[in-house]
């Protein structure tokens, strides 16, 4: 915790400029909303934003086809976003960092298993993967959710592997085994505090894509359900109104993109972070 | 008569760090001549190697950087230099190989490959069959056996020691003034480290090269270098011939070296040890930086740093008790 | 030399015995059309004995085995045939009650002392380790005094318990590795190139260290080192291992006063030594070390042996007792 604390200390300007915008709205987003972004109000379909044409703060970013206003709907998307991504990611590291360590830990039939479904799960293309689930388990918050996890829990898998093969060999695992210690003593205490390291930096990375992916189901239909809002379907409602309402679709992707590139830096950063070869004197 | 190859005068390098300024080269100078070997000992930390990267110009900047002092290479300073004429010189005119040699070979080139680079890069028009030839001829000269056949293996098919050999065989293969060799058998096992290091004395006087062997060990040096000089914490302490040091080292940190080495046919139960440790370099003691550690030391020691002394042959010590003349 | 304690007297009964012990390991090669294994025979058929409160030092360079002899005293590896006993019992017939007690009772302080050391843990959970493992009634205090009494031993202050290993200095890595291997009061320690990777200025401390703690806690060594002067220092009783035999085996003294095979004699002319003045005769040794996969015929050793004959190609010489306390396993030599 200690460390946490003084790795984040030097967190790039960037990146906080970047996230904690988005982070802020997700948390607290419904809170600050100008407008109710459920609001349909026919009247006001497909204003432009406000500041371009000169009438001040209402309406900031626009309306949408059915008069709501964009910039609620952005702000409230960051939640679904959020969520979403977070969440996935957690849990495909949680399963890919445990079988990961496993595998390499125990090796034999064990190893062997693990990657095979491994390999055999990343030769199936994600899309594909991510229809099928959805069709089982219905469009919504819970389908995306499962199906990050299950699409990206192989790389924490293969990452993992290959660390906890590294640090098994070192010499304080072994010394660890000659003085009597069980095997779930050598994971807990000395396996695993080496390789988070790994399962962080994989994770913050992976987030730009979860991103990614969760608007990529929206806008086939098979995200999140309304009222909930989310970047990707907003972009998939505005497809029609691309040539005549360019706001429908730009905003909620400058805030797509904004995510990503913040958790890309993140991911970049916090690897040069943790190398320790890059290490100080 | 003696040709002086290396001349380096009050060399300083010092690193930037976050936490402060290390001086991992302080001042340190030192001369080699053509067809002589000069043994840099110390232990890690010493600033050695260091000295090595100056003289190659090779500091990882902007961390660290060549602050002050004078290179001469056969008369012309390699501070002037730019760094195309640098590269002109490196491989070429000053060699320098590294204590690892798994390191130093790419791993997916084959040995004939790596080897014609050198050639070609420095050697001018040879090609193809001709340059096969001079690899060959420098492989064989390294006591690469059958080395016509070995051409197309790749590194990891070669023992460590023959390895080294190849590294050397690089090194060698533009007959340079200069070798620089560091830590380069700490390595190998010790009945391949006798052979090689055999084969860098020849190499020596075949070309009739100047050659810095940086080492920990003082064993090596005996056997191999005429000349030494001892560095601690950034600073050369001692140097002069490799004889006059052995029997009768000037500063106690030779003469508690020389004690407190293990060695065949000493039968105490227990080793002349040195106490302390060696010093970090942002925690450099004042005055003197082995007082700490020093079973001689006059209060003046704590306070300023000794100055270099001329003894006797060529032989130089900075120690106050060799200033105030007392041994 | 050390570890004789007078008066006291050194146990004569042995602590551990090995006998004809052999490690081979698989090495297949997979062609396109068939697996090719060979075996890499690492440990080819040695046996030795260590006696209580004694040091014993296997010596050899990189191939020799020695470091695999090591991994089978620790029951890292299980060897491929032959008996290792310790205070008489097998250690192949041992349960999982008995590995523990094992454990306790054999370890361990190996070269690098900064990969020993989990750079995560604090030095007081790192020494206090063993015993948490080995006994979880022990409270917290109790194991926390037997940390300080042991730090004590070995050098270091109270000021380091609540250390990372990156802030210590090698010389007190390798005391704190120590200290972890003393810890639980073993029967047994393997030092596995105790000082190579510390600087020179300090190696002696260690070495003294070391010293000290056998006599005080009665303390047997097995060393593996391939740094004869150093060995010449610590042990009692060594054996030169070469390509997975030991080519020479007896007291410290006699071998190194009169060394007789010629691997063993190699080694001693190859060693460098701090005296310039020296008479260098011509190299030690020819040819490279060899690879334990592919053996030649008879005597492993003849490609490399100035005197080889041609029984030496033929048959495997075995351990002959030239002297009380020393063996040689040469042809030349036992005729």
């Amino acid at each position: 915790m200690k460390r946490f604390l003084e790795i984040t200390r030097d967190l790039p300007i960037t990146v906080i400029v970047l996230l904690l915008p988005v982070l802020i709205c997700g948390v607290f987003g419904q809170f600050f909303t100008p407008y109710n972004p459920g609001a349909i109000n026919p009247a006001l379909a497909l204003r432009p934003p406000s500041w371009l044409v000169g009438e001040g703060w209402t309406n900031f970013l626009g309306t949408d086809y059915l008069g709501r206003d964009v910039l609620s709907r952005v702000i409230l998307g960051a939640r679904t976003t959020l969520i979403v991504s977070f969440v996935g990611v957690i849990l495909a590291g949680l399963v890919g960092v445990l079988l990961g360590v496993l595998a390499a830990y125990f090796g034999g039939w064990l190893d062997t298993l693990i990657m095979r479904i491994v390999d055999i799960q990343m030769s199936m293309p994600p899309i594909l993967l991510a229809l099928l689930i959805s069709a089982a388990l219905g469009a919504g918050l819970t389908a995306v959710i499962v199906v990050i996890a299950i699409v990206f829990w192989t790389q924490y898998a293969r990452v993992i592997r290959g660390e906890t093969l590294s640090v098994k060999q070192r010499d304080f695992v072994v010394m660890a085994k000659l003085v009597g210690c069980s095997p779930r003593r050598i994971l807990l205490r000395h396996i695993f505090p080496h390789i988070i390291d790994s399962a962080v930096v994989v994770a913050t990375l992976q987030l730009g894509v979860a991103v990614m992916v969760e608007a990529a189901l929206s806008f086939l239909g098979l995200g999140v359900q309304p009222p909930a809002v989310a970047w990707g379907k907003m972009i998939a409602e505005a497809r029609l109104y691309i040539a005549t309402a360019w706001w429908l679709p730009t905003f909620p992707g400058a805030a797509i993109m904004v995510t990503v590139l913040g958790a890309n830096l993140w991911g970049d950063w916090l690897r040069d972070k943790l190398d320790p070869k890059l290490r100080q004197i | 008569m003696q040709e002086t190859l290396l001349w380096v005068e009050d060399l300083k390098t010092y690193c930037y760090t976050k936490a402060g300024v290390v001086k991992a080269v302080d001042g340190v100078s030192f001369s080699v001549n053509r067809g002589e070997a000069l043994g840099i000992v110390g232990e890690s930390g010493c600033g050695k190697s260091m000295t090595c990267a100056s003289i190659m110009r090779l500091v990882p900047q902007p961390a660290a950087r060549i602050v002050e002092g004078k290179i001469l290479f056969e008369g012309e300073n390699l501070l002037d230099k730019s760094e195309s004429e640098m590269r002109h010189i490196r491989g070429k005119r000053i060699s320098m190989i590294l204590q690892d040699p798994l390191m130093s070979l790419n791993p997916v080139y084959t040995i004939g490959n790596q080897v014609s680079e050198v050639f070609k890069l420095h050697g001018g028009r040879a090609s193809g069959a001709t340059l096969r030839q001079n690899v060959i001829e420098v492989l064989t000269r390294v006591n690469i056996p059958s080395a016509e056949e070995r051409l197309n293996d790749y590194p990891f098919q070669f023992s460590g020691g023959m390895r080294q050999r190849t590294v050397a065989a690089m090194g060698i293969a533009s007959e340079p003034r200069l070798l620089i060799a560091d830590e380069p058998t700490t390595s190998l096992d010790v009945t391949i480290q006798d052979q090689f290091l055999r084969l860098l004395k020849k190499m020596q006087e075949e070309i009739k090269m100047g050659l810095i062997l940086v080492t920990h060990d003082l064993g090596i040096v005996a056997e191999t270098c005429d000349r030494i000089v001892i560095m601690y914490a950034g600073k050369i302490v001692e140097s002069g011939d490799v004889q006059n040091i052995y029997e009768n080292p000037a500063h106690p940190y030779t003469e508690a070296l020389m004690q407190a080495l293990p060695r065949l046919g000493r039968k105490e139960r227990r080793l002349f040890q040195i106490k302390g440790e060696p010093p970090h370099f942002l925690n450099l003691p004042s005055g003197c930086s082995f007082w700490p550690r020093c079973h001689k030391t006059l209060d003046i020691c704590r306070e300023k740093y000794p100055p270099m002394a001329s003894l006797e042959s060529g032989r130089r010590a900075s120690c106050w008790r060799l200033e105030k003349g007392e041994a | 030399m050390l570890a004789i304690r007078k008066g006291g007297g050194i146990g004569l009964e042995a602590l551990i015995k090995l006998e004809e012990v052999f490690k081979y390991f698989p090495i297949s090669s997979s062609g396109l059309f068939r697996r090719k294994v060979r075996m890499l025979r690492a440990v080819d058929g040695i046996s030795f004995s260590i006696n209580r409160g004694t040091s014993f030092a296997l010596a050899g360079e990189s191939g020799s085995g020695k470091t695999t002899v090591a991994r089978l005293i620790l029951i890292l590896e299980k060897p491929t045939n032959g008996t290792i006993l310790f205070e008489e019992k097998n250690l192949q017939q041992f349960a999982q009650p008995d590995l523990m007690w094992y454990r306790s009772r054999v370890q361990a302080v190996f070269q690098d002392a900064a990969g020993s050391l989990n750079s995560r843990m604090r030095i007081r959970d790192i020494v206090g380790e063993p015993m948490e493992v080995q006994n979880r009634r022990l409270s917290k205090k109790a194991i926390e005094s037997k940390v300080e009494e042991i730090l004590g031993l070995v050098g270091l202050s109270s000021a380091v318990l609540d250390n990372y290993p990156h802030e210590l200095s090698g010389g007190q890595k390798q005391r704190v590795a120590i200290a972890r291997a003393m810890i639980l009061n073993p029967s047994l320690v393997i030092l596995d190139e105790p000082v190579s990777s510390l600087d020179i200025s300090i190696r002696a401390q260690i070495l003294n260290l070391l010293a000290d703690i056998q006599e005080r806690l009665g303390l047997t060594y097995f060393i593996i080192a391939h740094d004869l002067a150093m060995l010449g220092h610590v042990s009692n009783q060594i054996g030169i291992m070469y390509l997975g035999k030991i080519v020479e085996i007896g007291n410290t003294e006699a071998i190194y006063s009169k060394p007789l095979h010629p691997y063993t004699r190699a080694l001693f002319l190859a060693m460098p030594r701090p005296e310039p003045m020296r008479e260098r005769q011509k190299a030690s040794l020819s040819g490279e070390i060899g690879s334990a996969l592919d053996l030649p015929r008879g005597c492993r050793f003849h490609p490399r042996c100035d005197d080889a004959g041609s029984e030496c190609r033929e048959l495997e010489p075995t351990l002959t007792e030239i002297s009380s306390n020393h063996q040689v396993a040469c042809h030349k030599v036992n005729t």
